[in-house]
């Protein structure tokens, strides 16, 4: 079997949680033993022309370059018609409710369409990443929380992340201005715990 | 539906990790249900493997499928120990105590608890070897902490305030201190930085 690479490392949580997106299938051959996969059959095998949404990491196995066994059809979000969209305006599409990892996933369908259709995935996730970066470096400067909420629930988990980045630098630079970087705090696993507590405290009362 | 006990772990870590900095109980259940998985898709794997090995390829997609099972769930299953032994690992910094709090105790596995005490000792062992290394002419070992000045120190001497009733606490230096709710101190740095980072002093400046 082919070696699988893992984009970013093998243990990286964010990977696993892509790889776990469902893409639809169907069937071009009979799969002996497989027939629990497909809940509204009761055959014990996998019928030919049998339609289900698999995850992609079980898709991968069975779907190279070495095995078709199956025939995949792209989650609508990657294609021609939603790549006009993301070319219009790409700031306003809610990435979110396209899959909360869309460029994670969308780098991992590369591994399985053909060459040019891989291509224009490609092009339209970096033309589409670089026209919301501007975007998420402002919001990510910006410290009232207020308007920010409806902004963020539109970013991708990289876009959140890459928010969440760019916000600690903020208020880390602010911390510098007002010299409390050198001053010593407890643990975050204390504060943590110790606003848990007053919660909880608050409640029984 | 394959491997779903060992991508709720991950789920599980996912919002563990992002939202709260704090340990959730080792899944036990899920984990072992897992194991149970693997032990049977080996077993199945291994019986239709032989008509494959006689030349007879009707099984072939079946044991590819069951093989990305398997991998998928040895992926989880580590990357979800992995993690947990990292976070483990990072509370010997964190909070510099040997001792694991008791609400995250609770939370760890019995190997988990084991382990963190081994990292301890390891941690405990090399520090030591380092201080030895530093043995001048005269006889003086100069200690080494590690888990000491995370951050570069402004000053040797700070001002805390005690947050809860502490007791009296042994200095470097001999002396000792009683540390009651709500009074102050001026005392060495590298003395108190432990338990401000446990959340009993608080830096004030």
């Amino acid at each position: 079997m082919q070696s699988d690479c893992y984009k970013n490392g093998y243990f990286n949580i964010q990977d696993i949680m892509a790889s776990q997106e469902r893409i639809s299938c169907k069937f071009e051959i009979e799969i002996p033993n497989m027939g629990f996969l497909d809940s509204s059959s009761h055959d014990s095998n996998l019928k030919v022309g049998s339609k289900l949404d698999l995850p992609y990491w079980l898709i991968k196995a069975i779907y190279n370059e070495k095995f078709k066994f199956v025939n995949i059809d792209l989650p609508k979000w990657y294609k021609k018609f939603y790549h006009d969209i993301l070319e219009a305006d790409a700031c306003v599409v809610d990435l979110r409710k396209m899959g909360p990892y869309y460029y994670d996933f969308g780098v991992l369908l590369l591994n399985l369409v053909e060459t040019d259709i891989g291509l224009n995935i490609a092009k339209t996730l970096l033309s589409c990443f670089r026209s919301r970066f501007r975007r998420i470096m402002d919001l990510s400067a910006q410290t009232d929380h207020r308007d920010l909420y409806r902004a963020i629930s539109k970013l991708d988990y990289t876009e959140t992340e890459m928010y969440k980045a760019g916000q600690l630098d903020a208020n880390g630079f602010i911390r510098w201005q007002r010299r409390e970087f050198c001053k010593l705090l407890p643990s975050i696993i204390v504060t943590a715990n110790k606003n848990k507590r007053k919660r909880t405290d608050s409640n029984g009362d | 539906m394959l491997c779903q006990k060992s991508f709720e772990l991950i789920k599980q870590l996912d919002s563990n990790f992002s939202n709260a900095h704090e340990l959730s109980p080792f899944n036990e259940d899920n984990v072992r249900y897992t194991f149970e998985e693997c032990k049977t898709l080996f077993a199945q794997n291994q019986i239709d493997v032989q008509p494959v090995l006689q030349g007879d390829n009707s099984n072939l997609p079946t044991i590819q499928m069951r093989h990305a099972a398997l991998q998928r769930n040895k992926r989880c299953l580590l990357t979800y120990v992995y993690t947990r032994m990292n976070w483990v690992a990072s509370l010997r910094f964190e909070l510099a105590t040997v001792v694991a709090p008791k609400h995250i105790k609770a939370n760890m596995s019995d190997l988990e608890v084991v382990w963190f005490q081994k990292y301890s000792k390891t941690l405990a062992n090399y520090m030591k070897s380092l201080s030895q290394a530093t043995q001048t002419n005269s006889g003086y070992i100069y200690p080494i902490d590690l888990t000491q000045y995370t951050k570069p120190p402004k000053s040797l001497f700070i001002h805390v305030r005690c947050l809860k009733d502490y007791g009296e606490f042994e200095l470097s230096d001999g002396h000792t201190v009683s540390l009651v709710k709500d009074s102050q101190h001026y005392l060495l740095a590298s003395d108190v930085q432990d338990l401000i980072k446990q959340g009993i002093l608080e830096h004030i400046d």
